[in-house]
């Protein structure tokens, strides 16, 4: 292409791309068109600069004013032309946050709707947040027929709010099923997404926490102590609830049981010693590492509970005591826990081989699309065949080359989680009996809950055992800052990869370069 | 255009045959690893903010010592007049060697982008800011490339050359930081001069189109001023 070849095409597109913002009015369409322009504008005045003679003829004196006018030419049209810019700018919002793009969380709910599900946002006009929650909304509504949206300022149509007995800006009504969950003052649209999730869920859901074992963790009604607090990071904070973080003891509950609630489960301690049976209204029944023998009477209840389709979650760690009424129980379905702590020194995490970390699991709906998993102090499980009808599924196990602590010759995989489901050997009934197995309890504890996957794993295994099936995918919220957590092997290998591999190779390509150019 | 692409190959070659290029890579590859896994390790956190203003930084300091030689070299070995002589512009002689330069910023760009593909292999980091990030880094070295090749065609001495680049990049560095003591609109003004106050919402994921356009100014105008001072001579 020739020099004038390339002015007069710069020329065209400058022009063009001008006369098509002008066309498009205001607006970032049109901004984005003059931007075009601009820079064609920009290159055609320096090729065009390019055409001045560099020596002129003349006096020394007019030669220099020549050159210095050039010079001052150029940086004044450079000036004026970042003005221009500055006051046509476009800017596109790519912050971590979002804000005029709805969560993830709330996309997959949305998505995923079976029915009409009715949303009534009482917003603040006077709140930006609250202005982007709802053009966030009507965004999600237009694509997604089943989501009607009622967006009302609160303060035009207050006889609206006492209709639906809302008294706060920002509410959110949620109204499916004949069924309605409200939040209060929120432009977190993550809300939302579990708020509808509480909506879908027909009858409440109560998870009974067992206690009178002294059970190390904190939980509901224990004596463990958690606020909120923010944690201050490079991004800002988009809205109310953003980026709130649990402060709590390590080993409490309080992280899992934000995340039940949010999922719309209720919860409350049980002292299973002083039950005659287990109350009818806990939905799943909870046992968090205890540190003391179940008693016989308990361990008749618990089998009489899921002989009539219970559900049960048992967590035990190395340190809590499986002896006889609760083995007889686990003994049952053909499951054991033999004493001892699984050592794991392929994966783990960080530099300590006794938190196992678990990247790969077989297909089952509590693991599926779980990251690595973090279980601090975890024991082995063994399974053997299963009674008829029981199906008995493994959901996590140890690398090969683990072994229990002090028995470093015996290696091998041992499964550190398991699911059952069927009917409980003996029952009168059919009714269909789930319980899952963990050989560790910490990760469930605030210390661990964040890490990687495990929060999405606990309230995984949760919402199975309570039959939840509705948006399996979206992950709990963990109340805390987004982390990596690396195995001791993957951080040697990052540290291996930027600072051997990465400066090795550029300097090998510089010997190989020498020795070609000797 | 067959003139221009073989003065662009020489241009690569040189500069890739010379030890610059691999001490510069190598350093740039050693401090940003060291420092990005020891911030991976230490903070868990999946985002490359911190990388992005070392890196900046790091360009500010290692653009001087990649363009110091690219026109004061000929002049010292005596081989500008002979370039000149040649049957291509002045402007395809400095586009040419700004070009080789911007190439090796590129390629330290792509090399670090493994980061990027790590923390996406461990972790789920936002990408919008990390491709934010990767195209201000591009734009901010464009823009001091342009610069360097002028302080290049302007002095007689490699030293020389690069002193000046690296002046001319910490007084811009820091420009915004006296913005408050100048009035209306002059404050305005002397802040948008400011290198960090154009590459810091790259880096945070917020992109201006003015943002780019500063950048891309420094570019052209370092260029036309380049070809101006070869012209003068």
């Amino acid at each position: 292409m020739t020099r004038a070849r390339l002015e007069a095409a710069l020329g065209a597109l400058a022009l063009g791309a001008a006369l098509a913002g002008a066309v498009m009015g205001a607006g970032d369409g049109a901004n984005i068109a003059f931007f075009i322009a601009w820079c064609a504008a920009l290159a055609l005045l320096a090729a065009l600069a390019l055409r001045v003679p560099g020596q002129i003829a003349g006096p020394t004196l007019l030669r220099r004013a020549a050159g210095v006018g050039l010079v001052a030419a150029a940086v004044g049209v450079a000036l004026l032309a970042n003005v221009a810019l500055y006051r046509h700018d476009v800017h596109f919002d790519l912050t971590p946050n979002r804000r005029f793009t709805a969560p993830e969380e709330l996309r997959t709910v949305v998505a995923q709707l079976g029915g009409e599900v009715r949303l009534t946002y009482f917003y603040n006009a006077g709140d930006d947040a609250a202005w982007t929650a709802k053009d966030a909304l009507a965004v999600l509504a237009r694509a997604q027929p089943r989501l009607v949206l009622r967006a009302i300022d609160l303060d035009k149509e207050p006889g609206a709010a006492r209709e639906f007995g809302v008294r706060a800006y920002n509410t959110i009504v949620v109204e499916t099923g004949g069924r309605r969950v409200q939040v209060d003052n929120t432009v977190d649209l993550r809300q939302v997404a579990y708020a509808i999730l509480r909506a879908q869920r027909e009858g409440g859901q109560t998870v009974c926490f067992v206690t009178g074992h002294g059970e190390p963790l904190e939980g509901p009604g224990g004596t463990g102590h958690a606020h909120l607090s923010h944690e201050e990071t490079l991004q800002s904070r988009a809205a109310p609830g953003e980026g709130d973080v649990v402060e709590g003891p390590p080993a409490g509950l309080d992280r899992l049981r934000l995340a039940l609630a949010a999922f719309g489960f209720g919860y409350r301690p049980l002292t299973l010693a002083t039950e005659a049976a287990v109350p009818a209204e806990c939905s799943i029944l909870a046992e968090i590492g205890p540190r003391a023998p179940w008693a016989p009477a308990e361990a008749s209840s618990v089998a009489a509970y899921l002989g009539a389709g219970g559900r049960l979650l048992l967590a035990l760690d190395p340190a809590s005591p499986v002896t006889e009424p609760l083995a007889g129980l686990l003994a049952t379905l053909a499951l054991s826990l033999p004493p001892g702590q699984v050592i794991d020194p392929l994966n783990h995490y960080g530099t300590a081989a006794e938190k196992v970390a678990v990247p790969y699991y077989p297909p089952h709906p509590i693991t599926d699309g779980l990251a690595l998993t973090i279980f601090p102090a975890v024991r082995p499980i063994h399974l053997a065949p299963p009674p008829g009808g029981v199906e008995v599924a493994p959901l996590m196990a140890s690398s090969q080359d683990s072994f229990l602590q002090g028995a470093p010759e015996a290696k091998g995989a041992m499964p550190l989680g398991v699911a059952v489901r069927g009917v409980w050997p003996g029952a009168a009934g059919e009714a269909e009996f789930r319980l899952v197995l963990f050989g560790s309890s910490g990760f469930l504890g605030n210390e661990y809950f964040p890490a990687v996957s495990n929060g999405a794993l606990a309230v995984g295994a949760l919402r199975w055992l309570a039959g939840d099936a509705a948006a399996p995918g979206v992950r709990p919220p963990t109340y805390s800052v987004p982390e990596i957590a690396l195995t001791g092997g993957e951080m040697r290998a990052v540290f291996l990869l930027v600072e051997g591999v990465l400066p090795g190779s550029v300097l090998l390509a510089w010997f190989l370069v020498w020795r070609r150019r000797r | 255009m067959n003139r221009f692409a073989a003065l662009l190959g020489k241009e690569t070659r040189a500069l890739f045959t010379s030890s610059v290029a691999y001490v510069v890579l190598t350093a740039f590859l050693l401090i940003m690893g060291y420092s990005f896994s020891l911030t991976l390790f230490l903070t868990h956190t999946p985002s490359l903010v911190h990388v992005f203003f070392q890196i900046y930084v790091l360009f500010l300091l290692t653009v001087p010592v990649i363009t110091m030689r690219t026109l004061a070299e000929e002049r010292r070995q005596r081989t500008l007049e002979l370039l000149l002589t040649a049957p291509v512009t002045e402007a395809q002689v400095v586009a040419a060697k700004y070009l080789a330069s911007l190439g090796l910023i590129a390629l330290m760009l792509a090399l670090s982008s493994v980061y990027a593909l790590l923390l996406g292999l461990f972790g789920t980091p936002e990408w919008g800011p990390i491709v934010s990030g990767y195209v201000g880094l591009l734009l901010l070295g464009a823009g001091l490339i342009g610069v360097g090749v002028f302080t290049s065609a302007l002095a007689a001495n490699q030293v020389v050359a690069a002193l000046v680049s690296l002046s001319l990049f910490l007084l811009f560095w820091i420009i915004d930081q006296f913005g408050y003591l100048l009035p209306d609109p002059y404050n305005a003004l002397v802040t948008n001069l400011s290198l960090s106050v154009h590459f810091k919402p790259f880096a945070t994921g917020s992109v201006y189109l003015s943002d780019a356009g500063f950048f891309i100014t420094m570019a052209l105008l370092g260029n036309l001023l380049a070809v101006r001072a070869l012209g003068r001579r």
